[in-house]
């Protein structure tokens, strides 16, 4: 982002530095009242709206609004898999494709890249964990990922919303699956980061966790991340992860509340 | 519908789009003209299909319609040097210093399709999937026919095609 400024803080893992009066103009990631570029602070989700049966020939769908991010979450299935299919279990594939306005540049290649193909692998590899599998031999699910509009990580609303696709299609899972990148900008564990935070050269951690079970799913660290921040950033996340919980377990009793007209 | 089936249907679609809007007559192309010889807005149209219940046709150049009408083209500033004959373009940095585009005259797409001697517009999926022969037409708000395209191996005969422009024009 050209916007930054050159003299920006210092390394934030250099311990030693004091940050707050050492650098000049540009903008701060977190202004000195303590609130975030959009608002935010530092301990705050984006927010998060949901809505069921979008896609209504499909078995379950979640239409997920999360900030700036919005995304399509269908699931087909369990349906009779191929013949050379694992025998005991169901198989989950997944299929990830973004449109072409979703970033502010078109984008060409929409599906296929490097990118998408790491997110479906990492999403596939998590919902064979967290999904019920041994209820369903010789049969296949399907979830289709469309990305409508992109803010930075598209990784954490598609798991949060694949979960709430799949509570609607009724396929028993372990626990549900939240997902929530942290930062640690400027001496402060900051959560939810949008585009603009992520791009920073900062420690950043995403962690995907089983909520109710406290089973870290996945942890992803693409970055340094000192030893001595490194609890902190953890026990960040976790609480991220926790109130997206209460947020996605709110949504669906909202969503059964209205289906039984209750 | 799967496959490459799924791929010539759409790209039949792009193609019928493309010529409604590259048609001198039926969009104004020159008010994408910022500086005669030098710079012009180029303009992507991108339609997500979020869910096909038939006739897709019509429904994509509805939202085409819609799209474009709202359109916000950024205001500009150009800076044209008659002596050295450069000339630069700034954009501004307002956001709500727009123009809109003139869409006025453009054509929509209708699609008559015959189901059993039965002229059927506006189709649900069930009912595209027995027709066996449809024409679209591209119909201008004067009412003036720029484009038709027939679809579907049945075949029609002079008096259906008349009776099916006549439909068309009515929808």
């Amino acid at each position: 982002m050209d916007t930054s400024s050159p003299t920006q803080k210092k390394k934030p893992n250099e311990l030693t530095s004091t940050l707050t009066t050492d650098y000049i103009s540009g903008f701060d990631l977190i202004s000195i009242e303590g609130y975030r570029q959009d608002g935010r602070k530092p301990d705050e989700l984006r927010h998060f709206r949901v809505s069921f049966n979008v896609v209504s020939d499909a078995d379950g769908s979640c239409y997920m609004e999360h900030g700036n991010c919005k995304l399509l979450a269908t699931i087909y299935g369990p349906y009779e898999g191929e013949s050379r299919s694992n025998q005991e279990q169901a198989v989950i594939t997944c299929d990830f494709s973004m449109t072409s306005y979703c970033v502010s540049e078109r984008r060409l290649r929409t599906f296929g890249d490097m990118k998408s193909q790491k997110l479906q692998m990492a999403i596939q590899r998590v919902f064979q964990q967290a999904v019920n599998t041994e209820t369903y031999p010789k049969s296949q699910i399907d979830i289709h990922l469309k990305i409508l509009q992109s803010d930075g990580n598209d990784y954490c609303p598609c798991v949060n919303a694949t979960t709430l696709a799949f509570i609607n299609a009724g396929i028993p899972m372990k626990d549900f699956v939240c997902s929530s990148t942290v930062g640690y900008i400027q001496n402060k564990c900051i959560i939810d980061l949008n585009q603009q935070e992520e791009q920073q050269k900062s420690p950043q951690l995403t962690l995907t966790l089983m909520p109710q079970r406290n089973d870290i799913v996945a942890l992803t660290c693409e970055s340094r991340v000192h030893h001595d921040i490194y609890n902190d950033m953890l026990d960040a996340a976790t609480s991220a992860n926790l109130q997206l919980f209460h947020l996605m377990k709110q949504a669906v009793i909202n969503q059964l509340k209205t289906a039984l007209h209750v | 519908m799967f496959g490459r089936h799924r791929r010539q249907y759409t790209k039949q679609i792009a193609r019928s789009l493309n010529y409604i809007l590259n048609n001198p007559k039926c969009f104004d192309l020159t008010q994408l003209c910022v500086v005669k010889g030098h710079h012009c807005w180029l303009v992507h149209v991108d339609i997500s299909v979020l869910r096909y219940e038939g006739n897709l046709h019509d429904a994509c150049s509805f939202a085409m319609k819609a799209a474009l009408s709202e359109t916000k083209v950024p205001a500009l500033k150009v800076n044209h040097d008659e002596e050295t004959n450069e000339v630069s373009v700034d954009v501004c940095d307002d956001p709500y210093q727009y123009g809109v585009l003139d869409v006025s005259n453009l054509p929509v797409l209708i699609t008559v399709g015959q189901i059993n001697g039965v002229h059927t517009v506006d189709t649900t999926i069930k009912e595209d999937s027995v027709t066996l022969a449809r024409i679209t037409y591209g119909i201008k708000p004067s009412g003036s026919i720029v484009y038709m395209n027939k679809d579907g191996g049945g075949s029609l005969d002079l008096l259906n095609i008349r009776s099916m422009g006549k439909v068309c024009f009515i929808y």
